[in-house]
Formats: structure tokens, C-alpha cells, sequence
């Protein structure tokens, strides 16, 4: 151990907090290699400030002992510790490091805790969250809720599916609604289907944004009428995503709502609209794109209208 | 002389951003070496990423995007002079790499199911991934380099790669810049991981470490490469950048572009024709600056108010977050004003460009034993995604051949006449300070260097260089702080030299902005559809020579090259 | 002697009161890029001692007591 490293370790005991702060985090780039062991009683420091810098030192230490330990300062009287903890917990990649995030998932702990242990969970993506996360989603709070859904999205596992899809359109919560749909991206069936659809009606405008991307992401082709029914969304944003996704599904019945896109006075819109018309490859197209490419004041439209020009030539050569 | 010796199996030099990853990746493949991490600052906060990330900008995502997509891409961009196997070396190993970084505890922007959230910014491939909170970057680097147990010394500047009597590497020289003990490594391989030469030219705010580089990447790594014999190559393909006037941080285009933000001339214009950060791009960014619809902006003030946000957030708190502060101080708030921008002085940076050490798809240079990776090395439009793969690569291969490869002694004549040149400067209490030299050598790059090139201009520079040299012998530094200012003015004023030799051997315009030559207007692909490299000749002079390019291992198909091509000048002919 | 001072106003301003150098923290000096930073023995305080500030921020945010604040240099403001 270097000299540093040994005044280091004898300041983690200092009477004064500030000191014993300021070795916690040093000690990470220190020489010293048991940093993990020396920083865990700090966990325990009567001082917050140096709990919460212990909790922050320790993140990337996925051992049990570690994990364990951070789990239990979700507890902690001060909300900076909490806090820290839930943060380095939700770092984790290690599956092993698992089981002491699975038990507060029993009820008892406050909904602060339980939200933290699930968002800790969602990377590590272990079958056993499953169960629990599938019950919490009738969660009272919002946000053991929202991460709720998030571990599920993560799992991608067939059995969740008509759950998330039926709190993507009842959940009260417009963001647990907007997470559900993004979630319900890793497979289709009948019942996600529907419920894209219907959020694509929903009255808040993240949760319809979020559904026009899903149903490109899943190239739902049952969904391209009410994509195009999206094209006349009141909001621009969820209009640019309805215009990528119906370019994903090569969506000929989109057409007529993507040209008249392309003379839109957002050229965010129009530049999507030319770059969904490529992908289409509808030859009907030709004579809106050939005047975008000519005469639109966005170079950004200009271009991305003359590759959708040679794409859709392309396509009709090998016709 | 005192002058502390060392040994150890493998050296990196730089703790930036590939180094990190050479160390840890040459500690896996053989935990018994013993690597040593050099950094001329703290590796905890050293290099380009100091401060982090806000996304990587060419990530080759399978579904999203196809290694051979991007090679053709990066061929186009680089007017096809390209090492292909070099490019595929990486792009294959692109998504890998994310995905190890994601491991490490990186952040990268994801979807509700955990699929990178990537978006799409250029035509042909999809290679934007945000990394909103890249800030962790160096944190999530170090507890690696903790883990594989890699030894580390900050705060040592690295001045020459010294070789043995076959010319493999032999050991390396350098100073604690606290203490200005001479240290002598030896060693059996060495990476260079310096960064970019961001310190040759002034930038216009005329604050000396104002530059867009972090300023410690001052092109020592060039400088190192180039006396110990390695090829250097393409340094004629300058580095410029957009960036915010005054300031000199990247404008981040490639942030605010898949947000809807753009680059836009004073009538609030969209004018940029090219899809890609290229010399193209510069070129149309310089002419609408020197056009009557200057000064150019960076235009987010049309997007809705959440977005505005969000590009603030990704933008003031990674990369470079004094940006705020410096809007703020000005009362340029995103939501009503656009953004004046400016381009950046020269540099040679083959994140951005195509310039640096040369080396091949094992991250080899010329010089056994010698391994560059990252800003410096000479894979062109690597950005931090290629330092991390090229790192990889470098350590990886450095370790095998570490295994096979014994000790050499180097010349002991070599190793005095460095110590001669470090020590020069502190024992001299009357001369030039090393601001007075850097200041000069950059003020005359602006002057003479900065495109568009005139050889009767580049020849002065040569001259004036020339009496620089000769200054460099009177630097006087009072302490080993303003020791390592005076070593840097040496390896600047090297640099300098090189761009102005480099960019007279070829007789053509290429690039763009980048090599834009008023006497040879014309790109000449019968004469220059070469690599150039420059090395160190018997005299110790620099010798340029062409290299043929390497045969290509995907094939650019004509057609698409031409419509590319269309796409990319069309206005380019009404305005230079 | 022919070398003279030139007096400039430099970017990183510590609060003293705040600052912790007399303890034995050095972190800002540990993480400026650029090694500008050092410690007043007399003061126990960190001060910058060179002007060749890149405004980078890492001895801001890094400084355990928030003793620090870097403004964006005077030519460039």
C-alpha cells in the first residue's frame, strides 16, 4: 500500500466527517485494491453526508455483501442516502446480485424503496421479477407502477402481454400508460395490437407518440389505417413518429397523408414524410417528391426527396 | 543526471479514452503482463472526454445498420481514400463494443424493452445513440482499470518512443511534470493514445487553451511517432469543426439534428447540403460564412418547449458543460435566440477527419512494437466508439506480441541527448518562455496554414518555422509545470511543420474545406487517389512518399457514389 | 533579467471559507486536465496559478465542498 493509500485508510476513521468524506471518495483512485470492504462500515457512518458519498463510492461493487448492503440503506433516515443508494442499485448488471432487491419487493417497504429495488432490477432482467412485477402493477403510487412495467418491458416475456396491454389503456397514469405501450414493443399479438391501436387514441399526446413508434417498431401492418388516421394529430410530434412507422410498414395507404405532409411548414415533418415516401416505393408518389426535391427551402427535404425519388426508381426497374 | 528507471512489459501512453481500454483489454488477454498507464494530466479526468459524452455518433447496431453500410459511407465521405479493412475492423466490432460499454455501466438511451433507442441522422445507415447521461464516462473507465488491476502514473509526460538496433521499441523517456524528474521506461511495446493535435492553430477568441480539443492534446503522440520513424499519414486532411463562436465547443449537431434542431445562415436558412461532418460540409459552412448570408447559427429556437429542455439538459451537462454558463452570461437562451457559430483553427484528429499515425486493422504503425489508437492513430471518423475499438484492438495485439518478444536495449547516446533537450529549458534563467513560443508557431498557423491553402503562404510558414526551431533552444522555463509548456511547444511546433509539408506534397484539392489548395483547385483522383505518409529521414527531416490505397473490401458501387455525389456538392459550384 | 509577470484575471474564483485545502484535500488539483491548480500553504486554500483554463469543470464538480466556481474566461465572454 502506497503512503497515500495508508492516510487514506487511517482518514475513513477521522473524528471529523469531512475528513472521513473525503477518503471515501478518494479511495476509488487510490492504489488500494479491498476498496469495496474498507468503504461498507461508511455505510453505517453517523454522518449522512459520508453514507451518501459511501453509497456513490460503491457503485460497480457487484458483490452480495455490496448489494446488501446499498438494499438496506433505502431504508435510511435521510432521503440524500436513499437517494445515492437507489441510484448505484439501479447500476447493477450482475443477475446475481438479485435477491436482496427481490425481497423488498414483499410488502412492507415504503413505495420510495420498492420503486428503487424494481428500477434495479429492470437491467438485470431475472425471471424471478416477474411475479412480484407483474402483482405491482396494481400498485397504489404511480411510480412503483411505472417501474413496474419497466422490468416487465425488460423480461419480454409472452405471459406479461395482456397485462401490459391492459395498463397501457387503463392505467390513471399517463406516463405508467406511455412506459406500457414502449414496453409492449418486444412482441405482437392480437391483444397488443388492439391495445397500440387504442393508445392511439389515448388523450395524452406522450402516450400516442409512443404508440406510433411501437407499431413501426413491431411492423403491426393491421395498424397502418389508424396510422394514417394519426396524420392528423393535433400534435406534430406524434405525426413525425406515425410517418416513420408507416415508412417502416411500407405502407401504400399512407401515401396520400405523407404527401400531403410534404407541404407542411415544419420541415421536420416534410423531411420524414420524404423519407417514409422512399421507403414505400409508391410510384404516386413521384411527382410530390420531384417537387420537393426541387423547390423546398429545407436542403435536408430537397435531399431526402431525391433519394426517395431513386429508391422508388429502383423499385420500379426491378418491377 | 538522476533520471528514474523502469521496466515493465507494456506502456500506454495517454488515459483518455483508448487508453484505458488498451490497458485493461492487454490485462484480459494476459493478467500476467505488466501494463502501465502513463497521463500527462489524472487519468480520473484526463483526455477528450474528460467531462463525458452526450452520444456516440457512429454506432453500427445490427437492424439498424450493416458494417459494410457504414464502410461504404465512411469511403464516400473520405472521397474514397480509406483503409477498408481498417474500417471494417471496426465496424464489426462496433456493436460489441456498445454492448460491453453497456456492461461496464455506460448509459446509453434505450426503449422501454431495452433496445438501444438509436436514431437516424445520415442517409445511408442509422448511427446516432444518445447517451443522455454520459457523464460517467471516465468513472465507469477507472473502476475498470481498478478491476484488471493496471498500474497508473499520473501526472508524466511522455516526450519520446526510443528504439532498439533492429527498431522495434525499446523504452520510452518523459518527466513527472510536478517534480521534473526524468523518468526512462523500458519496455516491450508501446501505445500511443494522445488524442488529437488541438493546440497548432489559435483559435479566434485568441485565449490560448481555448481550443476545441481538450488542450492537453497538443500532439505530442505525433511528434513521438514521427522521431522514433513511424509513418504518419494523410495530415494534409486538416481537422475543422463548427462550433460555437467564441466559446469553441462543438455545436453538437448531432444532437440537436435527430431532435430537429439545425445549422442555418442569417436569414434563419437551413444552407448545408452534406449528410455527414465532413470537409464537404466545411466547405459550405466557410462559404456561407464568407457570403454575404453570414455569420452562420445553430437554430433550435422553432422546437417545442419539452425538446428545448431536453437538448439543453444533454448539452450543459456532458461533453462540455461550461456551455451553459457562457449562454447564460451572454443572455442566449435556446428558445429565442439562435446561436452564432464559427469554425474551429486546424488540428490533425482522426475522430472527426482522416489525419494521424498510421496504422493498419490491428492497430500496428511502421515501427514494431508500436501501437497508436484512437484521435491520433489514422483510422478516419473513428469518434469515441473507434478509440474504444481501436484501444481494444491495440491492447489485445500488444499482448501477443509482448509474449513473443524480449526486452531491447536502446541507444544510450538516444537517451542523453533526450535528457539534454527536457533538461535544457530548467537550466536556463534567461530566454523565451514557452507562451511567447507556443503563441508565435500558432499565430502563424492562423496566418499562413489555415485553408484556404496558398503554397507561396505555406512556403513562408516553412521559413518562419525554421527560426522557430531555432528559438526552441532558448525556451527558459523557472519550474516543471512551465517545463511541460515548453516540451508541448516543441511538439507543436512538429506538428506545425508536418500540416505545412504534408499539405504542399499534395498537388490537388481533396476534402473539402479540409485540403482545399487554391493553386491546384481541382481533385486529381489520376495523380492522388493515394494515401500520403510522411516519415522521418536519415537527416532527420521530413520525407513525404504515396501510398497506394488498399484494395477495398467492400465495393462502392459507381452509381451510388455519383448520386451520393450529387447530393453532396449541388450548390457547391454557385458560391466558392 | 528579461522575463517579466504579466498580471491577468483568471477563471476559477475559491471561496475560502469553503474550501478544504488546509485539511489536505487536494482534488481539484488532482483533476485539472491542465495542472493549473495548486495550494496557498500560507492561505491552506487552492488557488489557480496559471492562466490555461479549458472551463472544463471538473475541479467545480469535483470539489467535495463546492468551494469552486469557473467562469468562462474574460476574452472569451
Amino acid at each position: 500500500m502506497s503512503d497515500l493509500a495508508e492516510t487514506l485508510v487511517a482518514r475513513l476513521n477521522d473524528p471529523d466527517p469531512e475528513l472521513r468524506r473525503l477518503a471515501v471518495m478518494e479511495l476509488p483512485y487510490s492504489d488500494e485494491h479491498d476498496i469495496a470492504a474498507l468503504l461498507l462500515p461508511r455505510l453505517e457512518d453517523p454522518s449522512a453526508l459520508v453514507r451518501a458519498e459511501a453509497a456513490r463510492a460503491l457503485e460497480g461493487f457487484e458483490e452480495i455483501e455490496v448489494v446488501q448492503a446499498l438494499a438496506e440503506r433505502l431504508h435510511d433516515g435521510d432521503a440524500q442516502v436513499r437517494k445515492a443508494s437507489a441510484e448505484v442499485l439501479a447500476e447493477l448488471k450482475l443477475p446475481a446480485s438479485a435477491p436482496p432487491l427481490l425481497d423488498l419487493l414483499e410488502p412492507g417497504p415504503a413505495p420510495e424503496a420498492q420503486a428503487a429495488a424494481l428500477r434495479a432490477l429492470r437491467a438485470l432482467r431475472v425471471p424471478e421479477a416477474h411475479a412480484p412485477a407483474l402483482r405491482l402493477l396494481g400498485d397504489a403510487d404511480p411510480a412503483v407502477r411505472r417501474e413496474a412495467v419497466g422490468v416487465l418491458g425488460y423480461l419480454r416475456l409472452q405471459s406479461a402481454l395482456a397485462e401490459l396491454a391492459r395498463v397501457a389503456q387503463d392505467d390513471p397514469d399517463p406516463e405508467v400508460r406511455r412506459i406500457a405501450v414502449g414496453a409492449l414493443g418486444y412482441a405482437a399479438d392480437d391483444g397488443v395490437a388492439q391495445a397500440l391501436t387504442r393508445a392511439l387514441a389515448d388523450g395524452n399526446w406522450i402516450v400516442r407518440e409512443e404508440a406510433a413508434q411501437t407499431l413501426g417498431k413491431l411492423r403491426l401492418l393491421g395498424a397502418v389505417p389508424q396510422l394514417v388516421l394519426a396524420m392528423e394529430d393535433p400534435y406534430w410530434q406524434v405525426r413525425l413518429k406515425a410517418a416513420r412507422s408507416l415508412g417502416q410498414l411500407k405502407a401504400a395507404a399512407g401515401v396520400e397523408a405523407l404527401v400531403a405532409t410534404l407541404g407542411h411548414s415544419i420541415s421536420n415533418l416534410r423531411k420524414e414524410a420524404a423519407i417514409a415516401l422512399g421507403e414505400i416505393g409508391d410510384a404516386r408518389a413521384l411527382p410530390a417528391l420531384e417537387q420537393a426535391a426541387a423547390t423546398d427551402a429545407d436542403p435536408d427535404v430537397r435531399k431526402m426527396a431525391g433519394l426517395g425519388i431513386a429508391t422508388i426508381a429502383q423499385a420500379s426497374s426491378r418491377a | 543526471m538522476n533520471v528514474l528507471e523502469q521496466e515493465f512489459d507494456l506502456v500506454v501512453i495517454g488515459g483518455g479514452t483508448a487508453g484505458p481500454m488498451a490497458a485493461v483489454k492487454a490485462k484480459e488477454r494476459n493478467p500476467k503482463l505488466r501494463v502501465l498507464l502513463v497521463d500527462k494530466a489524472n487519468v480520473k479526468r484526463s483526455g477528450a472526454i474528460s467531462m463525458g459524452m452526450d452520444g456516440l455518433n457512429n454506432a453500427v447496431i445490427p437492424g439498424h445498420a450493416t458494417p459494410e453500410q457504414y464502410v461504404k459511407e465512411i469511403t464516400v465521405a473520405n472521397d474514397g481514400i480509406v483503409d477498408q479493412e481498417a474500417l471494417m475492423a471496426y465496424a464489426t466490432r462496433s456493436a460489441a463494443m456498445i454492448d460491453e460499454l453497456d456492461r461496464w455501466g455506460v448509459k446509453f438511451e434505450k426503449d422501454e424493452t431495452g433496445d438501444y433507442a438509436v436514431r437516424k441522422v445520415h442517409h445511408l445507415g442509422t448511427y446516432v445513440l444518445p447517451m443522455p447521461e454520459g457523464h460517467h464516462m471516465k468513472r465507469v473507465l477507472y473502476r475498470q482499470l481498478k478491476r484488471a488491476r493496471v498500474d497508473i502514473t499520473n501526472r508524466l509526460v511522455v516526450t519520446r518512443v526510443l528504439t532498439g538496433p533492429d527498431g522495434s521499441v525499446a523504452a520510452v523517456m518523459g518527466f513527472d511534470c510536478r517534480t521534473a524528474e526524468l523518468v526512462l521506461i523500458r519496455t516491450r511495446a508501446a501505445v500511443l493514445c494522445t488524442g488529437a493535435a488541438g493546440r497548432i492553430g489559435l483559435p479566434a477568441s485568441g485565449y490560448l487553451m481555448g481550443t476545441y480539443e481538450n488542450p492537453t492534446n497538443c500532439g505530442d503522440g505525433h511528434s513521438m511517432a514521427f522521431h522514433a520513424g513511424a509513418d504518419l499519414s494523410n495530415l494534409e486532411c486538416f481537422q475543422i469543426n463548427p462550433l460555437i463562436k467564441d466559446y469553441n465547443g462543438p455545436a453538437c449537431a448531432y444532437v440537436t439534428g435527430p431532435l430537429g434542431g439545425y445549422t442555418a445562415n442569417g436569414k434563419g436558412e437551413r444552407f448545408i447540403e452534406s449528410d455527414y461532418w465532413s470537409g464537404q460540409m466545411m466547405l459550405e459552412f466557410y462559404n456561407e460564412l464568407q457570403s454575404g448570408n453570414g455569420p452562420v447559427f445553430l437554430k433550435v429556437n422553432h422546437l417545442a418547449e419539452e425538446t428545448i429542455a431536453q437538448i439543453e439538459t444533454i448539452l450543459h451537462s456532458n461533453e462540455r458543460p461550461s456551455r451553459g454558463r457562457f449562454h447564460e452570461r451572454r443572455g442566449t437562451d435556446y428558445r429565442h435566440s439562435m446561436i452564432e457559430m464559427h469554425i474551429s483553427e486546424i488540428g490533425f484528429c482522426s475522430g472527426h477527419s482522416a489525419s494521424g499515425i498510421r496504422i493498419n486493422a490491428r492497430g500496428e504503425t511502421s515501427v514494431r512494437g508500436l501501437y497508436a489508437a484512437g484521435d491520433c492513430a489514422s483510422v478516419p471518423h473513428n469518434y469515441m466508439l473507434g478509440a474504444f475499438v481501436y484501444g481494444k484492438l491495440c491492447g489485445e495485439h500488444a499482448a501477443e506480441y509482448c509474449e513473443g518478444k524480449d526486452f531491447v536495449p536502446h541507444a544510450p547516446e538516444a537517451a542523453q541527448a533526450e535528457a539534454q533537450r527536457i533538461l535544457g529549458p530548467l537550466g536556463r534563467s534567461e530566454g523565451l518562455t514557452p507562451q511567447q513560443v507556443e503563441y508565435k508557431t500558432r499565430r502563424l498557423v492562423n496566418d499562413y496554414l489555415q485553408p484556404p491553402k496558398i503554397t507561396r503562404k505555406y512556403e513562408i510558414a516553412l521559413q518562419r518555422f525554421e527560426e522557430i526551431r531555432e528559438d526552441l533552444q532558448q525556451l527558459a522555463a523557472p519550474g516543471p509545470h512551465e517545463l511541460m509548456r515548453a516540451m508541448e511547444a516543441h511538439a507543436i511546433l512538429d506538428c506545425a511543420e508536418m500540416a505545412a509539408r504534408a499539405s504542399l506534397f499534395r498537388t490537388e484539392s481533396r476534402w473539402g474545406l479540409y485540403h482545399h489548395c487554391v493553386d491546384h483547385p481541382q481533385r486529381d483522383d489520376e495523380n492522388w487517389f493515394c494515401h500520403t505518409a510522411l516519415r522521418r529521414g536519415a537527416d532527420g527531416s521530413m520525407q513525404l512518399r504515396k501510398l497506394a490505397v488498399e484494395p477495398y473490401v467492400v465495393a462502392v458501387d459507381e452509381s451510388e457514389k455519383a448520386a451520393y455525389h450529387r447530393l453532396r456538392v449541388a450548390r457547391v459550384a454557385e458560391t466558392v | 533579467m528579461t522575463i517579466a509577470l504579466s498580471p491577468t484575471q483568471v477563471p476559477v474564483r475559491v471561496n475560502e471559507e469553503k474550501c478544504i485545502a488546509d485539511k489536505g484535500c487536494t482534488v481539484c488539483v488532482d483533476v485539472c486536465p491542465l495542472d493549473v491548480l495548486a495550494i496557498d500553504l500560507v492561505k491552506g486554500s487552492a488557488f489557480m496559478k496559471y492562466d490555461e483554463c479549458w472551463y472544463c469543470l471538473p475541479c467545480e464538480q469535483d470539489c467535495p465542498t463546492q468551494a469552486i466556481e469557473v467562469d468562462i474566461p474574460y476574452l472569451l465572454r
